[in-house]
């Protein structure tokens, strides 16, 4: 079992350490020690420590040696073997679960090494102030949330996701991680130490992550705070250091210079959608400069946005886009000049397309858009860049007030009256309901050049006895905060005339929320995958645009949708929810960063993105993995190869521990406690091995987790030993951080042969057990990625069982296993004959195009050299 | 008057019934100008008789009380409709 050796540095300030230790030892520390480092403390806190004996060790320095040495002194001091999580001594431990979720990131991946967590400040106000963040090698600052912000806790950043750094207020640093870079630098005495230690971790091919789960308090700055200037010397000091170090280095993997021309800080749809894009470029190594086509009020203050804003431009620029709901204006000279830009009506009008033709290339979100674009007689070559939504403020779990009666609240959010269409809406819901009814729409108006005229026209419409319709007029939100207005809403609605791309329909998506919108221009593929198509029936002329039209909402369509989201409550709020997490995967913000960056690198006018280290591998080079995971589908014969490793002399556990079944009269290999632990772990997320569930309760997982370890445990007593469960191909993830020395062994069949020995056994569907067969051979090879692995077929073994038993062994020997022993060849060939089968042929099945890819990806081992997830 | 004379040009936009911002583009507009007068600036930038980055949206600033563009909390907003409601999570 891998252990954890937890270290926090006290200078003085005994109230926090003791806040801190209190906290601490409340929570759940499975395998864990507390080394409490004293940097010479001349408070109480050497004899308050002394009170805590028994429950932490305490390493007394003689003085303060500041952070670095100091964090050193504890990681020399921890036990060997285990993994270090840095503390400051001014956190509270407000979740029990800290470690075990800390630990969970770890080693999700192969290649993660450092973990950072979610940390807010102190009370009343709370904010969120870290959740991993960047470095500006401009300014030689660095940013600890990827907005440069302290925001109000919304449970923003709730997944587990690589940043650039973290800082080093809470950081779980996996073992091999410190063996492969070291500690910490000391060349720092404090501050910038955890950027250059992430920093040094990338070059290493080591990555640094948040666990987004994981939420603590941090008292920021209690251990130096009123020190007479000693902070800000120390400061200054580590800054230096830092930027002899790294700042040349940062600045020359900037790829380009790109001029983005349009909106990003004024509060309507398209700068907030443009403002989400331009931050993230920025971290993709481009240069953004930006500027607006008109002055913009300030909303609220995104470091990235603001400095690109600020930012003087170069002169090369390799690409300008101008982005806009106008005809698109030509912002600069530059090597590529583009456009991100969709057009409201049928027809773009002859102006625009004229202006689109000095562009190189353009920018469309969807298909319909550059179908109205060509069909305009747009002859620029056109591209499709969906910009996506952010997920990291836009998921279904951010907290908001909830109407006070449970009504059923209706949101729509509008900016243009003639295009929004409010009133067609308002009409509709004062029609569709009465004032009885345990429903309410909100109309949020967003701050603009229609405000007072929307308003004026909504306050004009009261309708008594109707729906009841609230406005939320003259309010503007932060960024922020634009979820939490979602997910105070259970359905969202729109009317809009317009066929442009409406990011507020897909904000609502990604929160869960019901949406309703018509089924034409660029919502109607959207809608009628993800939501409520409303019909859009009328063409109908813009009053503001001659020549131009766009489509009316369907008035008895809009009305029928209104009833049935409300007479079918809890059936759409279930359906809405279930869509939200695939739709934000399929469509978020860094899908489209990703894409613009593709787009211009395949322009041809940026740099060669720097070369990156390979990811890092645990184990790579002289360690001696002892603890052999096999891993293969039901059916595969992954007993039989559990009997070679035996022959080998691997240990299975003893003997009275081991299964029999009539299906394997010679043995399972199987331990009885770590099969019944798989049985339950599955069972407590609600499935079982015919029907994997997707996830699981923490606590099921934690549940799991101890009752392998204490299989684990009795096993390690007598190394090499193995472990055989063809459910492990779907837990062995979760055992990882219990593993200190694994290599996993892959057992693999022709999965046509799978299908059919589960045909016969289960009366399983063919193509039903052909998708088991690839749903646990996709996780198992996901599971091992950048992990010591090897892989023996099982037909081969049939065919000529020496030769592959001898291939495995060798295999084995050369991942650095020790202690084995090559049978002889007549012990082989008794084990593998007496349980051979024939494969029979399977007519009418056969793989999928997914199925065959994967299948040839056994075939010819590539799939080992992958490195990530994507097996 | 400068733009990083926040005090004076939060009461100037005050005293004008504008947003900061448009004291600040006013000012924008002056450059060049030594002692230019916001005051006069946002007449001139009212009339349109300005730099020709005035748009529509620049003027859409003028005309909107400051109120409109300053940032508040969803949950204060809701609180105007339902109350004080507690913020819950999902």
């Amino acid at each position: 079992m891998r252990g954890a050796s937890l270290i926090v540095l006290a200078w003085n300030q005994w109230p926090l350490t003791r806040r801190c230790l209190d906290s601490l030892l409340a929570t759940d520390l499975d395998h864990a020690e507390i080394i409490v480092v004293d940097n010479g403390s001349s408070d109480d806190t050497p004899s308050g420590l002394a009170a805590y004996a028994g429950r932490l060790r305490t390493i007394c320095l003689d003085a303060n040696l500041g952070f670095v040495r100091g964090m050193n002194a504890g990681i020399a001091a921890a036990r060997p073997g285990n993994d270090v999580v840095l503390l400051n001594n001014d956190l509270e431990f407000s979740q029990a679960d800290w470690l075990g979720r800390l630990r969970d990131a770890a080693y999700a991946a192969a290649d993660h090494g450092i973990v950072g967590c979610r940390l807010l400040g102190p009370p009343p106000r709370s904010l969120l102030f870290h959740a991993g963040g960047f470095f500006d090698a401009h300014a030689l600052s660095g940013q600890q949330t990827e907005s440069g912000r302290q925001e109000r806790e919304l449970n923003q950043y709730p997944r587990l996701r690589r940043v650039s750094g973290i800082a080093f207020a809470v950081a779980y640093l996996r073992r091999d991680c410190i063996e492969r870079i070291g500690a910490l630098d000391e060349a720092f005495h404090s501050y910038f130490e955890d950027t250059d230690y992430c920093l040094r971790a990338r070059d290493a091919g080591i990555a640094t992550v948040v666990a987004g789960n994981v939420t603590l308090r941090h008292h920021q700055h209690g251990s130096t705070r009123d020190d007479g200037g000693f902070r800000a010397r120390l400061y200054a000091q580590s800054r230096a250091t830092f930027a002899a170090r790294w700042q040349q280095r940062l600045l020359a993997r900037t790829r380009g210079e790109l001029l983005w021309h349009g909106p990003t800080r004024l509060p309507t749809a398209q700068a907030l959608l443009t403002h989400g894009l331009v931050g993230r470029l920025g971290a993709r190594d481009l240069g953004v400069c930006v500027r607006a086509p008109a002055h913009e009020v300030v909303l609220d203050e995104d470091y990235r946005v603001v400095a690109a804003t600020q930012r003087a431009c170069p002169s090369r620029i390799d690409a300008a886009l101008a982005v806009g709901a106008g005809p698109p204006q030509l912002p600069a000279t530059a090597a590529a000049r583009l456009a991100l830009l969709w057009s409201e009506w049928e027809r773009l009008p002859a102006d625009w397309v004229d202006a689109c033709h000095a562009f190189d290339r353009l920018l469309v979100p969807d298909e319909v858009q550059a179908a109205i674009l060509r069909d305009s007689g747009v002859r620029t070559p056109i591209d499709v860049l969906d910009p996506g939504i952010d997920r990291e403020y836009l998921h279904p779990q951010v907290p908001a007030p909830r109407h006070p009666h449970g009504h059923q609240v209706f949101l729509a959010i509008v900016e243009h009256l003639q295009r929004d269409a409010p009133e067609r809406l308002v009409q509709a819901f004062q029609a569709a309901f009465s004032a009885g009814d345990a429903v309410e729409l909100v109309v949020h108006i967003i701050p603009g050049d229609d405000a007072e005229a929307i308003h004026a026209r909504l306050a004009a419409m009261a309708a008594p006895g109707g729906g009841r319709v609230r406005l939320l007029h003259g309010w503007n939100f932060p960024v922020a905060e634009r979820g939490q207005l979602h997910a105070a809403a259970d359905v969202y609605v729109s009317t809009r005339r317009g066929a442009g791309w409406d990011p507020f329909v897909r904000e609502a998506a990604a929160c869960g929320l019901a949406v309703a919108a018509p089924a034409w221009g660029s919502q109607q593929d959207f809608i009628r995958r993800w939501g409520w198509p409303l019909l859009a029936s009328e063409s109908r002329a813009d009053p503001d645009t001659p020549g131009a039209h766009w489509r009316e909402v369907d008035a008895a369509s809009l009305h029928a949708t209104l009833r049935e989201l409300f007479e079918h409550r809890e059936e759409v709020a279930a359906r809405a929810r279930a869509n939200a997490a695939e739709f934000a995967a399929q469509h978020h913000l860094d899908l489209g960063a990703d894409r613009l960056v593709d787009l211009l690198d395949r322009a041809g006018v940026l740099k060669p993105a720097p070369e990156a280290a390979p990811p890092h591998r645990p184990g790579a080079a002289g360690a001696h993995p002892e603890q052999i995971v096999v891993l293969g589908m039901h059916r595969s014969g992954t007993s039989s190869i559990g009997g070679l490793l035996a022959l080998f002399g691997a240990w299975p556990g003893p003997a009275e521990h081991l299964l029999r079944g009539d299906d394997n009269p010679k043995g399972h290999f199987e331990h009885g406690e770590l099969h019944m632990a798989c049985l339950r772990r599955l069972a407590a997320a609600g499935g079982d091995w015919k029907r994997p569930p997707r996830e699981a309760p923490p606590a099921a997982i934690d549940a799991f987790r101890r009752e392998a370890a204490a299989v684990l445990d009795t096993l390690d007593g007598r190394r090499p030993w193995f472990i055989k469960e063809p459910r492990l191909c779907l837990l062995a993830r979760e055992l990882l951080p219990l593993l200190t020395a694994p290599v996993f062994v892959h057992v693999v069949r022709e999965p046509l042969a799978v299908a059919d020995s589960l045909a016969r056994r289960d009366d399983m569907d063919r193509d039903e057990a052909l998708a088991l067969w690839e749903h646990y051979t996709r996780e198992a090879f996901a599971t091992s990625a950048g992990w010591k692995r090897v892989l023996v077929d099982y037909d081969a073994l049939l065919a000529d069982p020496v030769t592959v038993a001898g291939t495995l062994f060798d295999d084995l020997v050369e991942a650095g296993v020790q202690g084995l022993q090559r049978p002889a060849a007549a012990a082989i060939r008794d084990w593998i004959e007496a349980p051979a089968r024939t494969p029979a042929a399977t007519p009418g099945a056969s793989l999928d195009a997914a199925q065959a890819a994967l299948q040839a990806a056994i075939s010819d081992r590539s799939i080992l050299a992958r490195h990530h997830h994507d097996a | 008057m400068t733009a990083t004379d926040p005090r004076r040009l939060a009461a100037l936009a005050h005293r004008l019934g504008v947003p900061p911002q448009a004291v600040l583009l006013a000012a924008a507009s002056m450059a060049g100008k030594a002692q230019a007068d916001p005051a006069a600036a946002l007449a001139g930038l009212r009339a349109g008789a300005l730099r020709s980055d005035a748009t529509a949206a620049s003027l859409a600033l003028l005309r909107t009380p400051p109120a409109a563009y300053a940032l508040g909390h969803v949950q204060d907003a809701l609180a105007t409709l339902w109350g004080p409601a507690a913020v819950k999570t999902p």
